[in-house]
């Protein structure tokens, strides 16, 4: 009976309330954080100076994933100030680029929150040539809310999902409802450089509500989900991601289907990057001369799909 | 679960509908089984055990679940095969109610929708202890069977836990085993 009781107290204090350890350099502390914040040139919607030649220009709304930052984009909107043809406007999700307790507090319909003020904003500004792109989570957001038809009003001229997920690499995840309050936090890994724009902690409420929406997800794609007429999309993968297993660009070229019914145009590549659009921050080594021409090629066919 | 799976799994049950040999010594029992992890797979099995294989506790158990049928139906699921070989341990009955346990040794395939896809490795061996619980219904002819499977291996399709629901018909003359000791008067 008393090992029954101590093992009930173990239990209970497992439970309990999680302990995050951070430096207040990293992004989990309140100390540090996402720029986008403070700055309003992030999202096109508040970029101040824009004139109107600029705002005929297309709009791309670039969207990270779980526990990133806009940082995840930043390489993209230079690349794309740079060619000057459109305009990348860097939404952060609801729950991220604050501290860790905020993104505890978090949940899926928080974090896609500001994809659809961004959107609703420019289509409310007059903007006519919007385009979307995911990474990660940010895809699987993204996917979400095509199911939901929350594009329908003002179709996306343009949707690119890079290393989206829609299943796990780590399958453990599908059992974050039952370890996840055991556990509390599963902290992660990264540089230096991706601690400042990552949280490195991470709680098992947000675990679980990402399982919840990938979940859902798996199940509207079983039952399809359809583009917005005037809306294409296509589907950018690596083979070898452990982050997001490949087999979700599969799952998504099945279930995500152009408006006539027709299926995605997708792209794989051998690499064993996540997101490999974002090199900036990366271990050195870890990606080489053709990770490079590969993110360099996918900025420009991105940019000039929305030109088309 | 989308309705469009009864499709399937109906379908599932019809094919198991397969008469095997029933030896006087062995049992051998098919039937229709639907894998309900995060997506139902239908599919078919056929377990058999012996008198002469530690008095039938030992049995062997044959799965094949794919998500072929639920394509046909119309979902937009990926073309799925998993194929399972099961070393099972059958523990003493209660009225014909039989709790079991056990190995299983799986491959999983998928298919490539498009040539873009050719670099994904589609493929994979799977490990998983698994635990189940056979009921009786109609006098013993036919069995409703719930388990569960923790998978050691997974893989791109596989997640860690797997829960299965079969139904199963017997076509050997044979009582459980308690119930067949205890009428030879053996012990149990």
């Amino acid at each position: 009976m008393k090992r029954l009781l101590l093992a009930g107290l173990l239990v209970l204090a497992a439970c309990g309330e999680p302990e995050f350890e951070y430096e207040d350099w990293w992004m989990d502390s309140p100390k540090t954080q996402d720029p986008s914040l403070t700055d309003p040139s992030y999202r096109v919607s508040t970029r101040p100076g824009l004139t109107a030649a600029d705002r005929q220009k297309p709009v791309i709304i670039a969207v990270h994933g779980f526990t990133a930052t806009t940082y995840e984009w930043e390489e993209f909107r230079d690349f794309a100030d740079q060619d000057g043809r459109a305009l990348l406007s860097l939404v952060l999700l609801g729950g991220h680029g604050r501290n860790v307790e905020a993104f505890r507090a978090s949940r899926w319909t928080d974090w896609g929150a500001p994809i659809l003020a961004e959107y609703e904003a420019l289509v409310k500004q007059g903007y006519t040539n919007i385009s979307l792109v995911g990474s990660s989570t940010g895809g699987a957001l993204i996917l979400e809310y095509l199911h939901q038809g929350k594009f329908n009003r003002q179709p996306p001229k343009e949707i690119f999902f890079i290393d989206s997920i829609v299943v796990p690499g780590n399958k453990f995840l599908t059992l974050s409802h039952v370890v996840g309050p055991v556990l509390g936090n599963v902290p992660g890994d990264g540089t230096d450089e991706e601690k400042r724009h990552w949280y490195i902690n991470r709680p098992a409420e947000p675990l679980e509500s990402l399982n919840d929406l990938l979940v859902r997800i798996r199940g509207e794609l079983e039952t399809e989900i359809r583009l917005p007429a005037g809306t294409r999309a296509k589907i950018y993968k690596t083979n070898q991601d452990t982050s997001a297993d490949p087999v979700s660009a599969v799952l998504m070229y099945e279930g995500l289907r152009q408006a006539d019914g027709s299926p995605l145009e997708v792209q794989v590549f051998d690499s064993d990057l996540h997101v490999f659009t974002r090199l900036k921050g990366r271990e050195s080594g870890t990606y080489d001369s053709a990770d490079v021409a590969r993110q360099q090629a996918t900025f420009r066919e991105m940019i000039e799909r929305t030109l088309d | 679960m989308n309705l469009r799976f009864l499709v399937p799994w109906c379908a599932a049950v019809l094919l198991s509908l397969v008469p095997l040999p029933a030896g006087a010594d062995s049992l051998w029992q098919t039937g229709a089984i639907l894998d309900v992890n995060a997506r139902a797979l239908p599919g078919v099995s056929v377990a058999w055990g012996a008198d002469g294989l530690l008095d039938r506790r030992l049995r062997f158990r044959f799965d094949y679940v794919s998500s072929r049928l639920g394509v046909l139906a119309g979902t937009r699921m990926q073309s799925e095969d998993r194929f399972g070989l099961h070393a099972l341990w059958h523990f003493t009955s209660w009225d014909g109610w039989e709790p079991y346990a056990g190995l299983e040794l799986g491959y999983v395939r998928f298919d490539r929708p498009a040539a873009a896809f050719d670099l994904l490795p589609n493929s994979a061996p799977t490990l998983a202890v698994r635990a189940g619980l056979d009921a009786p219904l109609l006098h013993d002819q036919l069995r409703l069977g719930v388990s569960a499977g923790f998978h050691a291996l997974t893989s791109s399709t596989v997640y860690p836990i797997t829960a299965a629901l079969g139904l199963a018909w017997r076509f050997a003359d044979v009582a459980p085993v308690p119930e067949r000791h205890a009428a030879e008067g053996g012990e149990k």
